[in-house]
């Protein structure tokens, strides 16, 4: 069996990170048709990259992670430089000319700070590159990836960027980096949308994340039609916002907002507005059952797992249309809609909860059919074990080039 | 294995104080008994008396290795009196002509330490480690078979550099268009300062008028002369207003002085090794240097190299490395390998154990 590794800034079963999660789906599915190995750090924690976890091997489920110490972990001088960024990519973004340039050692500064550090990582890969036949590196902002894809040889490195268009992104430093690997692989069509924008290529395939939790479920009964949202309960996930929203519905009196996950929001104690806490899986599914309609108003997904585990439920999702990703769900599925402004949102809401049974039906077959036609779990292991096959083998189909 | 470390001076910042140190905590690791010996100690760090050397390796299997980059009569004879193994680490001394007509004191020394070259190859010592192939060489030249000598790159603070977090005032003051050139080295005559004035003076006039350079270095009252010089070609180059010189740096000014150059350009005649160089390509800052010495070998291919010290060349060197960014990153990836293989502490310490061995 060829050996692949697969490096990632984080992995452990308490991490809920997405670029995670994704490493971890990307391992387990390429573990029938090679020997997978993580490389990772020993950081559990995104905002600190403290060393919580033992640096060495651990073997879970059939795959051999090997966590490396962090050299760096978060400080204050970060937040500093991260201020700077903003000032030395401001330009670029269209914003004013701060005047600030950035010469690469100042970018890779901020990269190398910015964290997780794992010198020891690159250095295994440096001397141990040739026992991989293919390498695949997740998430194009931290140095894990970074510094660690410039040890393995080009025609081995398979780049996973989940990039967002976000000021990091703008430093030079990355284009130049990432311009040459064997292959790239987008989630979406939007993130190589985004790349062709910010780093003058797009070259690659795109390929997603399966969803693995598409069975249909008994729908949970409810007193009221409600609407559903699940995941971390934040402004930056656009809470707020909905909250506000279902506040503001006409007819708020006779339904519901439901919320799961963790409520770092302070979720009011109000008419209607159910928190539920974390829920399981099965709950979870459930409630999507059950729903009217799911809404995601984040306005930055790379991906969004959840609400296409609700379009696999056949229940009509509403989501913010400043996400490219999110617009192109629904755009290609037809399983839901997308909104500009705070009004388009609760009109569409309104619309959503009165929705005739025939359109609600249309829609979620809709949805659940692109689910499965695009992220079903053997697709998505047939495609990436064929993208990774052909790297592994020295013949890219494609080689992905700048 | 008992293994003594003899340095006749030993400083904690200095190449030859920092190499000593960190090969003994390497040694250290490796599960051998190490201890230092020094005739001077600035460090806080336990070292004892050289006169107590004798008695800590008294078997033939122990080791000594006799730290050498300057004359020290006191080490020879210790190298002649005890009898366990001898290990050489050579840093390099400066020939004495660099010094001519700038300072007689320097002179004298430098060429009672190259003098030394002779008498140490004679001794017929176990091993001569040289921190760069140029430096195996003034021993092989000296009559010691090739067989009998090793090549190992300084231990080193570049792990350090990297972790310290930058001066951010200094950091965010040269962080602007403003071409910048970095120069890090003490002010001495082999350092080759006086064709570097020519060579900025050269770009500001034909590439950015507004380019500053930063000088980082010390200023050593015994080269008086070579101090008023460079005060004089500064003044009759009329690059007064763009010349900032940085004196009795901390890591976080040495950092961002690195962060924000567009290049380190060393134009030094004679170098043993060149820490600066390796510094600027563990942080991604661009090289230009010249061949001379162990330049060369040091940067392995991870910057532009001249053979000979044209102001032209330097400055449109500098002016190529800024304008195109492909080079740059060739050369920050090929900076970065070269650091990882063969300058980084894990690397290092695989070598020596390679090299010590031998000793086994």
């Amino acid at each position: 069996m060829k050996r692949i590794a697969i490096v990632v800034q984080r992995c452990h079963e308490s991490v809920a990170g997405g670029a995670e999660a994704l490493a971890w789906q990307y391992a387990r599915l390429l573990s029938h048709a090679f020997d997978v190995e993580v490389l990772t750090s020993t950081a559990l924690t995104h905002t600190t990259w403290d060393n919580e976890l033992a640096s060495g091997v651990e073997i879970r489920g059939g795959v051999t992670i090997r966590r490396f110490p962090v050299a760096i972990t978060r400080s204050p001088y970060w937040n500093a430089l991260y201020h700077r960024m903003l000032d030395a990519t401001s330009k670029s973004r269209g914003g004013a000319d701060t005047g600030v340039a950035w010469r690469e050692a100042a970018q890779e500064e901020f990269i190398r700070f910015q964290g997780p550090y794992c010198p020891e990582l690159e250095t295994w890969l440096r001397r141990h590159e040739a026992d991989y036949q293919a390498v695949l590196f997740c998430t194009y902002l931290y140095p894990t990836t970074y510094f660690c894809i410039a040890a393995v040889p080009p025609k081995k490195a398979i780049l996973i960027p989940t990039l967002h268009d976000e000021p990091p992104a703008y430093l030079p430093v990355f284009a130049s980096r990432y311009a040459h690997c064997a292959q790239r692989i987008w989630l979406t069509a939007a993130e190589q949308r985004a790349a062709a924008k910010l780093w003058k290529f797009d070259a690659g395939e795109v390929l997603g994340m399966a969803v693995e939790h598409t069975q249909s479920v008994e729908p949970e009964r409810r007193r009221r039609s409600y609407l559903l949202y699940c995941g971390r309960i934040e402004a930056g996930k656009g809470c707020d916002e909905l909250l506000r929203a279902f506040e503001a519905m006409p007819s708020r009196e006779r339904i519901s907002l439901v919320l799961t996950g963790a409520d770092n929001i302070g979720v009011p104690d109000s008419p209607g507005i159910e928190y539920l806490g974390f829920v399981d899986e099965k709950r979870k599914l459930a409630l999507m059952a059950g729903a009217s309609a799911f809404v995601l108003p984040s306005r930055y997904e790379s991906f969004s797992i959840v609400t296409l585990e609700a379009m696999a439920q056949q229940t009509p999702v509403l989501v913010d249309a400043h996400s490219e990703v999110m617009r192109d769900h629904v755009e290609a599925s037809g399983g839901g809609w997308h909104y500009g402004t705070r009004e388009e949102m609760i009109d569409k809401m309104e619309a959503l909860i009165r929705l005739d049974e025939a359109t609600r039906q249309r829609m979620g077959e809709a949805g659940r059919a692109y689910v499965l036609e695009r992220f079903g779990e053997e697709r998505i292991r047939a495609r990436l074990t064929a993208i990774v096959e052909s790297v592994a083998n020295g013949d890219p189909q494609r080689i992905a080039r700048a | 294995m008992k293994i003594a470390m003899l340095v006749p001076a030993l400083g904690e910042r200095d190449a030859i104080g920092t190499d000593a140190l960190e090969m003994s905590a390497a040694l250290g690791r490796m599960g051998h008994d190490v201890r230092l010996f020094a005739a001077v100690n600035t460090t806080g760090m336990a070292a004892a008396s050289p006169d107590a050397i004798d008695a800590f390796v008294e078997r033939n299997d122990d080791v000594l290795i006799y730290h050498f980059a300057f004359g020290w009569p006191p080490g020879v004879e210790i190298l002649k009196r005890v009898r366990c193994r001898r290990v050489v680490r050579y840093h390099n001394v400066t020939p004495p002509e660099f010094f001519g007509g700038w300072s007689e004191e320097y002179e004298n020394a430098c060429r009672a330490g190259r003098e030394e070259i002779a008498v140490l190859a004679a001794l017929g010592c176990e091993l001569y480690l040289g921190a760069s192939p140029f430096n195996v060489d003034d021993f092989i030249e000296a009559g010691v078979s090739r067989e009998r000598t090793a090549v190992l790159a300084p231990f080193n603070r570049l792990s350090r550099l990297i972790e310290t977090p930058a001066n951010l005032d200094l950091l965010n003051e040269l962080s602007d268009e403003t071409t910048t050139w970095l120069t890090v080295g003490r002010l001495a005559p082999n350092k080759g300062h006086l064709d570097l004035f020519d060579a900025f003076a050269t770009y500001l006039d034909r590439c950015d008028a507004r380019a500053r350079l930063l000088v980082i270095g010390s200023e050593d009252a015994r080269l008086s002369r070579y101090n008023e010089a460079i005060r004089e070609k500064i003044r009759s180059r009329r690059i007064d207003a763009h010349v900032r010189f940085l004196r009795g740096v901390d890591d976080s000014v040495l950092k961002a002085a690195y962060l924000a150059a567009d290049a380190l350009v060393s134009l030094s005649r004679h170098e043993g090794f060149c820490v600066p160089l390796a510094e600027a390509m563990a942080l991604g800052t661009p090289v230009v240097a010249l061949d001379r010495g162990a330049q060369a070998w040091t940067l392995g291919g991870a910057g532009l190299l001249w053979s000979e010290p044209d102001p032209s060349l330097t400055a449109a060197a500098v002016e190529r490395l800024r304008a195109d960014g492909k080079l740059r990153s060739v050369l920050r990836d090929r900076g970065f390998a070269r650091v990882a293989t063969t300058f980084a502490p894990d690397a290092l310490e695989a070598q020596l154990a390679t090299v010590l061995g031998a000793f086994r």
